[in-house]
């Protein structure tokens, strides 16, 4: 098997006033070509941080520690230096965040803004770059690409500045984008057309995708393998198809109904208690704090090792079983 | 005939804003001759996408900010006609609940004081029975005692959204304001006010005017159900009607775009 990226026993962590504070624990996740991964999670679990440091974006506040590796092709991106990874960022991996008026420059036309990715990565330049930006914003379902490339990001809407991010980060051709939350922001109609376009963008690139969102029912309608996240452990990776019925972890289980709002005699789903806080030192499975309906005692004193089964593999001393 | 407690007539709102640099005047149109009867004790829905005015529409029936023209009866009295010192009077019958509890909430009161306050000042009650009144109430809310002493920061999103209802109940209002009260909690929490909601409703007799965007929540929280687009009421009707037959384009729309769980 050739996956494109493999992240490996990676750890995440940062020091704040001499406490060293893990964000992520052992992630193992791998992404295989031309797939769309999935990852959920409750706010405050880890998502955007395993987004950022995939790139090892610098943007933490604080004294930062990596552990572990994360393969793109067989390189390893934890052993490269900041001169070898800038030819990695926004050329084979791209990165597309939730709020794209702050990572686009207000004092540059969006024609300059593309074609600075271009030509920093020695990709085009001149006339032939100005072809390939109006070709790309044609591709993300702009009708004049030529009003739009003389525009500044503050004129245009949120759906539309954010499909000058996927522009900016599909037109080199990435191997591997990471969406992270692009539609929380944006209504429904609206995320239906952006998230199509990723879509329709990467299934004819042949680009992988982690989808990052806290909205399941759009990551269900999209993803191929949904990883899900808890506390900074991936408690479950599943298959889509399989991620409704055949979910092994209870947390899984328990995030799925709430999403979906199935309501059972008038009463919504719902998880007791709330969200751990990065800080906490939890022993044993993070998720028996939240009256998991299946917790045995194991549960409470050691965290279980991830298990792996044909389709998807799961972390959990009392899984339910598989339905027949 | 049946019983309206808020009766809106013709109502208009417009807002007007100046581009920077080139003075260009432009207006956008929150309000456009919006006409809507809620029936007392009904869980009415307004739902629309972002900047179709559903929030303004919240705010004008609240009089938080004024409209251009139209009428809005509250219970057989003209709001929009009475003076603020008037409106004062009558607010404890209209309450609201916003989306962000944490910027709504003094954070630099106790929970004890955010929920009493209100009650001092409009009941006139004294300190004692205040008190077991905010006690009450936080059980009401199913929060502990213990939180009576804790500041809004140390509470998580949850815990501060059931303060901000504890704190518009406990002046027993006729008419409750939610706007978007669980769209900035996770999936797993989210259910927990909603079952509060519908609990409180049926155990004591107020209307809730509930503004949402997730049609799926909607379908399973509402009675009746408007749709708003671009300041206009494009359609109302009960959630079966709104579901099964929309006749508007843009429900339609809107419809579609539900996602299917089953």
């Amino acid at each position: 098997m050739s996956e494109l990226l493999r992240i490996e026993d990676f750890s995440f962590s940062y020091r704040h006033r001499n406490t060293t504070i893990s964000i992520l624990k052992k992630l193992d996740i791998l992404i295989f070509p031309g797939e769309v991964v999935g990852l959920v999670g409750e706010s405050g679990s880890g998502k955007s941080t395993l987004a950022k440091a995939i790139l090892r974006i610098p943007d933490f506040k604080y004294e930062v520690s990596y552990k572990g590796s994360i393969y793109l092709n067989g390189n390893d991106l934890m052993q490269l230096n900041d001169t070898q990874l800038d030819r990695i960022r926004g050329n084979e991996i791209s990165i597309i965040f939730q709020d794209p008026l702050s990572y686009l420059n207000p004092m540059f036309t969006i024609h300059r803004q593309i074609k600075e990715v271009l030509k920093h990565h020695e990709i085009a330049n001149g006339i032939v770059a100005d072809e390939m930006i109006r070709r790309c914003l044609l591709n993300v379902s702009f009708n004049y690409p030529d009003r739009i490339m003389r525009s500044y990001p503050f004129e245009l809407s949120g759906g539309m500045r954010q499909r000058i991010m996927i522009c900016m980060a599909m037109i080199t051709r990435p191997k591997l984008l990471i969406a992270d939350e692009v539609t929380s922001s944006l209504d429904a109609l609206i995320e239906k057309e952006i998230l199509d376009n990723i879509n329709r963008l990467c299934s004819d690139y042949g680009t992988s995708v982690l989808l990052i969102s806290h909205n399941l029912p759009t990551i269900l309608k999209y993803a191929n393998r949904i990883a899900i996240i808890y506390f900074g452990h991936i408690v479950e990776i599943v298959h889509v198809n399989n991620a409704q019925k055949g979910a092994r972890h209870p947390y899984t289980k328990a995030l799925f109904s709430c999403a979906l709002a199935k309501v059972k005699d008038g009463v919504f789903p719902f998880i007791e208690g709330s969200i751990p806080k990065p800080h906490d030192v939890i022993v044993g499975c993070p998720f028996h704090l939240r009256n998991c309906p299946r917790a045995i005692d194991a549960c409470r004193t050691t965290l279980p090792e991830m298990e792996s089964y044909d389709e998807g593999s799961f972390r959990c001393h009392n899984p339910y079983p598989v339905e027949g | 005939m049946t019983d309206n407690i808020v009766k809106i007539r013709g109502l208009n709102k417009t807002f007007i804003r100046k581009t920077l640099i080139t003075r260009h005047v432009e207006y956008i149109y929150a309000a456009r001759n919006v006409n809507l009867d809620i029936p007392r004790d009904s869980f009415y829905g307004l739902v629309g996408e972002t900047g179709s005015g559903k929030t303004t529409l919240g705010k004008l029936i609240l009089r938080l900010i004024e409209p251009d023209s139209g009428s809005i009866i509250f219970d057989g009295i003209d709001v929009t006609r009475l003076s603020q010192r008037e409106i004062r009077r009558i607010r404890p019958m209209f309450q609201v609940i916003f989306q962000n509890p944490q910027s709504a909430l003094n954070p630099k009161q106790r929970v004890k004081q955010l929920i009493g306050n209100p009650i001092r000042f409009q009941k006139k009650l004294d300190s004692k029975s205040v008190e077991k009144e905010v006690f009450r109430l936080l059980d009401e809310v199913q929060l502990s005692a213990e939180m009576a002493e804790y500041f809004p920061h140390q509470l998580s999103g949850g815990q501060i959204q059931r303060v901000e209802i504890a704190r518009a109940l406990g002046l027993k209002p006729k008419l409750l304001v939610a706007d978007e009260p669980v769209t900035s909690l996770d999936a797993s929490i989210r259910g927990h006010i909603l079952n509060l909601l519908l609990q409180l409703k049926k155990n004591r007799e107020f209307t809730v005017l509930f503004i949402g965007h997730d049609l799926h929540i909607m379908e399973k929280m509402c009675d009746i159900l408007s749709v708003m687009y671009k300041g206009e009421i494009v359609e109302s009707g009960s959630v079966k009607q709104i579901f099964n037959a929309p006749t508007h384009k843009y429900t339609k729309k809107l419809v579609s775009m539900r996602y299917i769980s089953d």
